[in-house]
């Protein structure tokens, strides 16, 4: 099995997002949450969630810490 | 190319139907043979396009299911998938069938039956058509594909939401001449501006609905078409174009690279210009893809789509009519049916046979039609009978 990549210590800028109020079944009970097409530090690009909070300073050009890796994949946050 | 017209078109009321796929199938093949004058022996090919039965309907292998139930007997059949593509694929196909000169006359249906299955799943089955691994397994809808998208073109050209309500505005009330669309309702700013949200910025009001429906279309060689009651809707260029199943790979966030190639394609086939469309039926699953449509067409500059839409411009007395039909947004998206139907609204235009929603001296239109985000584009040229 391939290992997933970690992100451990990797940056990045939002680049363009969403918050997804009604998700596919696999994702009841998570939304919202927040999508977000992200440009990390290392070069590459990569669509990750964020956990989404109603005054959370979400915006374009935003930067993002990777924070852990759940069922679905990376979990990024707002720094 | 071997000149090709269209002189059979049928499509049958979008929305929620009493038929099954295969009843909705054939009850669209069957009214465009019936158009044109024809009879199930004339057809040598049936080229159908659908999305997903398998899941909606659990039903595979539909094609031939289709041609036995029209009594085409042992024609070859074959079945075309390009997600919301797939019916001007399956067009394309025949197209290319009939310019190698493998048969002279062949019927093309697109059809979807999405509405027997619940809400979610269907959410679900959509989002298959998105690249699984990167996108849909990370939580991407395809309302969120298409709000990735709305964020960075509102972000880039500095436009607040207006420019995405006036568009659902338009549509639903083109609809409303549309006989065979999903909605008659005008919508108001106060409507949409209640609605739920979706996938922020998208609202209720910014997505195409989920539909049932069939269209079909009888494609012939010119050099037969004199066997046929109606006079052919010429096919005067076409193009198709792919790009990254993914939109995050994607450098430009604000158009759709794939529907920018398929129109330059068509454009030089057809030998035609911008300015010579007089109407245009675009892909518009979500407010914001017409908008981005009627750029990447050529039709405004970029980010220009914005204010045009908001100044009138692609109503029906505007300067390029923009889904007269109520377009995706009104008329409704059985997926598979979209690509075909938008063909059959766009003759219904070109024979001068489009109602109330008739675009008047309509000699030249234009179909656009995208499969997931992007990744699918296929256009197409028509022009009335000579």
């Amino acid at each position: 099995m391939v290992e997933a990549p970690t992100y451990q210590g990797v940056n990045g800028t939002i680049v363009t997002y969403s918050v997804i109020y009604v998700p596919t079944p696999e994702f009841a009970g998570e939304a919202p949450y927040v999508l977000a097409v992200l440009q990390l530090s290392d070069g590459e690009r990569l669509l990750a969630r964020l956990p989404f909070a109603e005054d959370a300073p979400l915006e374009i050009g935003a930067t993002v810490a990777y924070d852990h890796t759940d069922q679905h994949g990376p979990v990024f946050r707002l720094t | 190319m071997r000149a090709i017209e269209i002189v059979g078109i049928a499509e049958t009321k979008f929305g929620k139907a009493e038929g099954s796929f295969r009843e909705l199938a054939v009850q669209a093949a069957q009214a465009a043979l019936e158009d044109a004058g024809a009879h199930p022996a004339q057809v040598e090919a049936l080229f159908l396009g659908t999305f997903s039965p398998g899941t909606f309907i659990k039903q595979e292998h539909v094609a031939p299911l289709i041609a036995s139930e029209l009594g085409l007997n042992n024609v070859p059949s074959s079945r075309l998938e390009n997600a919301c593509a797939s019916g001007s694929t399956a067009f394309l196909s025949g197209v290319m069938a009939i310019a190698a000169g493998a048969y002279d006359a062949v019927l093309i249906v697109g059809a979807e039956k999405m509405t027997s299955t619940p809400i979610g799943e269907t959410t679900s089955i959509l989002a298959e058509a998105a690249d699984w691994e990167n996108e849909s397994s990370v939580g991407l809808t395809f309302p969120g594909a298409y709000a990735l998208m709305a964020r960075a073109y509102m972000h880039k050209y500095g436009k607040d939401r207006a420019f995405l309500d006036a568009v659902a505005i338009k549509n639903h009330h083109n609809a409303m001449g549309n006989p065979y669309a999903q909605f008659h309702r005008e919508i108001t700013r106060e409507d949409i501006a209640k609605s739920v949200m979706i996938a922020d910025p998208l609202n209720l009001y910014d997505c195409s609905p989920v539909s049932d429906g069939a269209a079909a279309v009888l494609l012939v060689a010119s050099d037969v078409a004199d066997r046929f009651d109606k006079p052919g809707i010429r096919l005067l260029g076409f193009g198709q174009a792919s790009d990254s199943l993914a939109l995050y790979k994607r450098e430009n966030l604000t158009s759709l690279p794939a529907a920018q190639h398929a129109a330059e394609r068509a454009y030089k086939m057809a030998g035609v210009g911008v300015d010579d469309i007089d109407f245009a039926e675009v892909h518009d699953c979500f407010t914001i893809a017409e908008v981005m449509a009627t750029e990447d067409l050529g039709f405004f500059g970029k980010g220009e789509g914005s204010d045009a839409v908001l100044a009138g411009a692609t109503g029906r007395d505007g300067k390029i009519p923009v889904n007269p039909s109520g377009g995706l947004k009104a008329k409704g998206h059985p997926v598979g049916a979209t690509g075909v139907s938008q063909i059959v609204e766009s003759s219904f235009q070109l024979r001068g046979e489009a109602g109330e929603r008739q675009i008047e001296g309509a000699e030249i239109g234009l179909t656009h039609n995208v499969g997931g985000s992007g990744a699918t584009c296929v256009v197409t040229i028509l022009g009335k009978a000579e």
